[in-house]
């Protein structure tokens, strides 16, 4: 969804529109409810947290001003902050073990699942910040100029970030890579 | 890598396993919700809009003021300014008395002092009608060239340049006619010989920067003057010497007047001595009453003679005395326009001017150096008021 069509239907929603609400729902959720499965490895608190990101996001609807950005990265703004909040409040780290987390494999292939858990091996090797970023721009498909106003920083050190975090995965891939084949060979 | 973690990414997507429960939620949170009116203008942001306005304004008012003024060259707060000036004007064309028609102290019996008073009446009279008649012929292309010269500086040391322009007065052989100076404004009056000025000048300029400096330089042709006065010169000459003859034929008919009655004096004198010589002599009395008849006839004559030519000369010293008053009339009025002469000569060779100094502040320096910075300020102060209006931070307003 364009941002046009979505400031669209914030305007309807403003006015009390359900199925412009609707709409948002079905094309944002996916997005949202994805990172924070990723970030919390747990669904049922990633249930808590989206229904309080939705609602906190409906109470305050008309705060939300159009600045070159969409309506989805605001909620994700929310949700990073609820996720905070969480975290503060339960006093639980935030790195949960990626072992704990439930893995759906219900509607993946073979291949898939294997790409899947490469990527989580990957991601898991890598800082916290570069975690979170690759989260924003490849589950949440956020611009880099969404990333720097979510993350407060220019538009250029979000770029700089998602390169890096990329070269870092890239290399962990390649280490990784490195000690298969050797496993292989012996 | 890229595609990896594209594919990764889009596979992580997913919905709740309760996601119609928590859509109705959410979309029921909605209708509960009060429909907000949509809120009004800011009046906030209308505010700020009418004072940046008033603040444009204003600023646009007041350097439109200071542009368009009219400036003396001595004022100091003028804008714009960065070059010394040059201005000439045309030259003035002044008439005298006998343009008019006047010729003072002529047939007037009126004194010296009582002319020369007249004089300088229809002197001012004429230059005040100088601008209606052109007496200078077009085929005159004499120049007699009066230069005027007047600097304003700026400078926050005003006692100290003050002093310093008229040492340098002095150095090129100049003279200050009137210096006026205190801590925040000078104003000095001079006459710099012609020749020096050239080299006055640059000195005077190096004194401050150029911004700092602003000069006027006007020229007038005397020529008029000059041609009045060698006209005037002309004209007194002729009227000298017009007056000069008329003496002397005045006095050479005087003079042969008065040898005739002389000699019929002389004549009737000796009649009535011989007269009375035979008188004496003669017995006869019929003889006796002829030559008393003769006698009394001889002293008639000589008494009328004598008669005429006392009223002869008292005729010609009247004469004599009212010309010698129109020669010397004239006289004076030559040595007068010889001044003249000379004061022309001197105007034209010296140059007369004032230098005016003010006292500067930073605020007019930043001015010469910027002349727009109100505009700067207030396009500064413009973006600074639209970013506190419109700029957010780059983080959202989280709640």
């Amino acid at each position: 969804m364009t941002i046009k069509e979505e400031l669209a239907l914030i305007r309807l929603v403003k006015n009390g529109d359900k199925d412009a609400l609707s709409r948002l729902w079905d094309d944002i959720n996916p997005k949202l409810y994805g990172y924070l499965v990723n970030v919390l490895k747990d669904k049922s608190q990633a249930d808590d947290i989206l229904q309080e990101t939705w609602l906190k996001a409906i109470e305050k609807i008309d705060k939300f001003k159009d600045r070159g950005v969409r309506f989805s990265a605001w909620l994700f703004a929310i949700a990073r902050n609820e996720c905070r909040q969480f975290w503060r409040q339960n006093k639980v780290g935030q790195a949960v073990s990626w072992d704990e987390m439930e893995i759906d494999i219900s509607s993946q292939t073979s291949e898939q699942m294997d790409n899947n858990l490469m990527v989580e091996d990957i991601l898991k090797r890598l800082r916290i910040n570069e975690q979170e970023i690759l989260r924003l721009r490849f589950i949440a498909d956020l611009s880099f100029k969404e990333i720097a106003r979510i993350m407060d920083i220019s538009i250029i050190s979000a770029r700089v970030r998602v390169y890096r975090a990329i070269t870092g995965a890239r290399k962990v891939y390649k280490i990784n890579l490195c000690k298969k084949e050797k496993c292989a060979i012996y | 890598m890229r595609n990896l973690l594209t594919q990764w990414g889009k596979r992580q997507q997913q919905l709740p396993s309760e996601n119609d429960l928590y859509k109705h939620r959410v979309l029921d949170s909605l209708h509960l919700q009060d429909v907000k009116v949509k809120r009004p203008l800011r009046f906030a942001y209308v505010t700020f809009m009418w004072g940046i306005v008033a603040l444009t304004l204003f600023l646009a008012i007041k350097a439109s003021i200071s542009w368009f003024s009219p400036h003396l060259v001595s004022d100091s707060r003028q804008p714009y300014e960065a070059a010394s000036q040059k201005a000439r004007f045309d030259a003035e064309r002044k008439l005298t008395k006998d343009d008019l028609g006047i010729t003072y102290g002529q047939y007037t019996g009126l004194g010296t002092r009582d002319t020369r008073g007249l004089y300088g009446i229809v002197e001012s009279v004429g230059e005040s009608l100088s601008n209606l008649i052109d007496p200078v012929p077009s085929t005159d292309i004499r120049e007699f060239m009066k230069v005027g010269y007047n600097v304003a500086i700026k400078t926050r040391q005003v006692d100290t340049l003050a002093m310093r322009s008229q040492t340098i007065i002095r150095g090129y052989g100049g003279r200050v006619d009137n210096a006026s100076i205190n801590n925040k404004f000078a104003s000095i009056s001079f006459v710099v010989p012609k020749k020096s000025f050239e080299a006055f000048k640059i000195e005077l300029e190096s004194l401050v920067g150029k911004r700092f400096i602003t000069e006027s330089l006007n020229s007038q042709n005397l020529l008029p003057r000059k041609v009045s006065i060698e006209e005037q010169t002309k004209t007194a000459s002729s009227s000298l010497a017009d007056y000069q003859s008329q003496r002397k034929d005045l006095t050479d008919k005087h003079n042969r007047t008065v040898a005739g009655y002389q000699s019929q004096i002389s004549y009737y004198s000796n009649q009535i001595w011989n007269a009375r010589q035979e008188l004496k002599k003669t017995t006869s009395t019929a003889l006796q009453a002829e030559l008393q008849m003769r006698i009394n006839s001889a002293n008639n004559e000589w008494s009328r003679i004598k008669r005429l030519m006392d009223s002869e000369n008292s005729d010609y010293n009247k004469k004599v005395a009212a010309l010698d008053n129109q020669i010397k009339t004239q006289q004076n009025q030559l040595a007068n326009l010889k001044i003249q002469d000379v004061n022309l000569t001197d105007d034209v060779e010296t140059v007369q001017g004032t230098i005016m100094v003010s006292w500067v502040s930073y605020w007019e320096i930043i001015e010469l150096y910027i002349p727009f910075y109100k505009w700067l300020i207030a396009g500064a102060m413009l973006i600074v008021i639209l970013v506190a209006v419109f700029g957010r931070g780059r983080s959202f307003e989280a709640v």
